[in-house]
């Protein structure tokens, strides 16, 4: 034993005592007087600090009101109303504090229960001094295991700020410029971001040596039953058992759903931390994407506990992507990643808006995806555009439904708009101008070939996009912005919600948008915050970032907005894109793509010279001007939508 | 009497109810967290366990004589007192009520009360002892001596 002081200190939970072993402070719950008193007698004797309580729900209150004043919390098994392991989910859940748990039964089968419950040790009644003295020992090794799961999500969340491999890879053009390991690593070394105050160390290894067990990948459907089933209980009451019944997945163990449902709360807290404190939360968990302190973009508890979803965030925003290679057998990783993709529609059907889990941990790419994401090398194979930058940039993006998606998202690219009230939040359009690279078959015609040459002719555009995020698109300054109505104040419902960001989408559907479970009749959006108790998104005022098309002063969103008016847009009809058209080099179809890129270049950089498209990567969409004028797509590659490659030069 | 003489009966005793599997390690425990902070933390204990196990035993009675038993109730009970008899070291008290216990699984009733009568028996038994051994304690606290602790 010894003073371990700060260094087992957990930015989830309160760091213990300094004093270490001593002074631990321990909740003990027993209905049972007789033991009570000598566990406690017990414990005291070995300078715990201890509490105790005679019944469950007694506990559970004294834990709620003096959060953070615990350590560990011992339980014994069976006592009246709630037993030991709801108690234990609950604790485990809410505060994330060991539990420790005793009972008369000796049951090995219990006791087996109680420890994949999630509980930390199992003591057998008669408690003996000796096993009360080593408690501490199953406190530290609870602490390792959360840091490193704070580590891990640190980790993830560094790789969701990587701004693009411009910024600071050393190899810009090389392929592994979008290793995301690579690049957390290197950022790391660069400068040292403690994201969540917990020490990281390189991330690159440690990121990929993380394969503890193997995991379910939440991706973005599942999440999304999760996070209804949740809904549907009521955070408070949300145990693995009743979520896993709702949820009704084969395969899918009740240990899963405990897991992803701890780091779920433990989120939420942190943002209601954030809410609660007025701060913003570093850039790891914030999404720039409008979050304002007092209204994040994403589920939070709200002093009733229940779980409010902020309606999805359709802004222009960010694309955020992250290149990580699909191939990299470290799901976490892939799933961090993943979940900043708000557009990652776990389906092709684009009817499922609210594309990805926001959670965070867990999404993964859905595997349609992954082909298109590989891009030849395997470090390089999936790059999903990344987004953002801390010149306050925006690139195209949805966000996803829940907010920690935002955060990472967009790290450092806020619109600059300032909502005066309450910003609509948006829906992810699963077919958005975002899904580059989504293979949204079903009404999203634009392909991930189409996708992807729009995606690079847009990141022509990214000259003062900082991000090179490959949209390039930069979202304009807070008038602007407002003015697009991309990311609306939050009024009754805007009836543009669903439009955002689907620009290319949205026309290349022919004005079909895919149906949102949530989204009234004519897209209009259910935004009445106070009903759903969703937070709004409330953009944060930040460096100038314009999106140049929808700037444009003779822009008449409205008119844009009404997809029935479509044709009137200047940016005209984009109609259906095919895949082997772009591949093939293009045909009538592709001029459609053309001519709104060829508008949204104009609008931003005026009648320029054409995209030009960039000689030296080979990982590169080339662009090549054929014979008649119209451009085509070549590829050495396959082409990945989400590929920046190195055209992007904005700083 | 002298504090020598107490003191001898109170080896006696202890011995005796060690041996006898009245008392287990767990009470040797329960004597050695006795201490100055604390000097009466052995009486407190057997005084709690006496009174909550009084009240369990009542319960058990109460629900066995139901015209249809509730045996999980019946259980639960038994589990408790098993679980505070462990505690304090009641090792005879908590035999029986692994007994008890199974005899409930099997919804035996019959058995169940003899089961009951046995527990009762016992707890008696061990509540007297501890009475009188915990008495001795006192005496020779009183008469200024020391009390000897087992090995």
């Amino acid at each position: 034993m010894g003073n371990n002081g700060g260094e087992v200190s957990c930015s989830y939970s309160s760091p213990l005592p300094s004093t270490f072993p001593y002074g631990l402070r321990i909740l003990v719950v027993d209905d049972d007087p007789t033991c009570l008193m000598v566990v406690e007698k017990m414990l005291k004797t070995c300078r715990y600090e201890v509490t105790t309580c005679d019944h469950p729900a007694t506990a559970l209150s004294i834990l709620r009101e003096r959060r953070g004043c615990y350590d560990v919390v011992l339980t014994d098994v069976y006592m009246p109303d709630i037993n030991g392991f709801e108690l234990l989910e609950i604790v485990g859940l809410e505060m994330d504090l060991p539990v420790v748990m005793m009972s008369a039964n000796c049951d090995v089968s219990v006791a087996m229960s109680g420890i994949k419950h999630g509980a930390c040790y199992y003591l057998m009644k008669p408690i003996s001094m000796g096993e009360v003295k080593n408690i501490w020992q199953h406190i530290i090794r609870k602490h390792k295991e959360d840091m490193k799961d704070a580590e891990e999500m640190a980790s993830f969340n560094q790789i969701m700020q990587m701004t693009s491999p411009n910024e600071e890879s050393e190899n810009k053009n090389s392929p592994t410029a979008w290793d995301p390991v690579n690049q957390a690593a290197s950022k790391q070394r660069k400068k040292k971001k403690g994201a969540i105050g917990v020490r990281i160390e390189d991330k690159g290894k440690k990121v990929q040596s993380l394969e503890r067990k193997p995991r379910v990948l939440w991706n973005a459907k599942l999440h999304q039953k999760f996070v209804k089933a949740i809904d549907q209980i009521g955070i408070d009451r949300a145990v693995p058992k009743k979520i896993l019944e709702i949820i009704d997945v084969p395969g899918l163990t009740r240990e899963n759903i405990a897991s992803h449902l701890q780091k779920y709360r433990l989120f939420l807290r942190r943002l209601n931390e954030e809410n609660q404190s007025g701060r913003l939360l570093p850039p790891t968990f914030k999404s720039k994407l409008g979050i304002h302190p007092e209204q994040p973009m994403v589920s939070t508890l709200d002093p009733a506990g229940t779980l409010n979803f902020p309606e999805p965030f359709n802004p222009i925003g960010v694309q955020p992507t992250a290149a990580f290679d699909m191939q990299n057998s470290n799901p976490s990783m892939l799933m961090t990643s993943v979940s900043r993709l708000p557009f990652i529609n776990q389906d092709s059907q684009s009817n499922d808006p609210f594309a990805t889990s926001g959670f965070g941990q867990y999404l993964n790419l859905p595997t349609n995806i992954q082909p298109i994401l590989q891009s030849g090398s395997s470090s390089s194979a999936t790059r999903v555009p990344l987004l953002q930058q801390n010149n306050g940039s925006m690139g195209f993006g949805m966000v996803p439904q829940q907010m920690e998606a935002c955060s990472s998202l967009i790290v450092d690219t806020m619109p600059t708009t300032h909502w005066p009230t309450k910003p609509i939040q948006r829906t992810l359009e699963s077919a958005s101008l975002v899904n580059f690279g989504m293979q949204n078959a079903q009404n999203n015609n634009l392909t991930n070939m189409g996708n992807a040459e729009l995606m690079n002719r847009f990141k022509q555009f990214s000259i003062s996009n900082s991000t090179s995020n490959y949209t390039g698109l930069q979202v304009s300054k807070s008038a602007d912005f407002y003015r697009m109505t991309q990311i609306e104040p939050f009024g009754e419902g805007s009836s543009n919600m669903n439009y955002s960001s689907n620009l290319v989408n949205d026309i290349s559907n022919q004005g079909k948008i895919p149906p949102e479970p949530e989204m009234n009749n004519k897209g209009k959006r259910p935004l009445d915050a106070k009903d759903k108790g969703k937070m709004p998104i409330v953009v944060e005022e930040e460096e100038d970032v314009f999106l140049p098309e929808l700037t444009a002063p003779d822009f008449n969103l409205d008119l844009y907005m009404n997809l029935d008016n479509l044709s009137q847009y200047p940016m005209g009809h984009l109609g259906v894109i095919q895949e082997e058209d772009v591949l093939m080099g293009g045909s009538s179809s592709s001029h459609d793509i053309d001519s709104l890129l060829q508008q949204l270049h104009r609008s931003t950089f005026g009648n320029s010279s054409d995209i030009q498209p960039d000689g030296n990567g080979t990982n590169d969409m080339v662009f090549k001007q054929a014979q008649d004028g119209t451009k085509h797509m070549e590829s050495n590659f396959e082409v990945n939508p989400f590929h920046m490659g190195d055209n992007d030069k904005a700083e | 009497m002298e504090v020598g003489q107490l003191q001898a009966r109170l080896i006696d005793l202890t011995s005796s109810l060690y041996s006898e599997g009245f008392l287990d390690e767990q009470f040797t425990q329960l004597q050695q967290l006795q201490d100055e902070s604390n000097p009466d933390f052995v009486f407190e204990v057997a005084s709690l366990f006496f009174d909550d196990s009084e009240k369990l035993l009542n319960n058990l009675g109460m629900a066995l004589d139901e015209q249809v038993i509730d045996f999980k109730k019946v259980d639960a009970n038994v589990h408790q007192l098993k679980g505070s008899s462990s505690s304090v070291g009641a090792q005879r008290v908590r035999n029986a009520c692994i007994a008890f216990r199974n005899l409930c699984e099997e919804k035996d009733r019959e058995g169940c009360l003899a089961c009951l009568q046995q527990v009762k028996h016992e707890f008696s038994l061990v509540k007297s002892k501890l009475e009188s051994l915990l008495d001795l304690e006192q005496q020779i606290l009183a008469a200024g001596g020391l009390i000897p602790m087992m090995e």
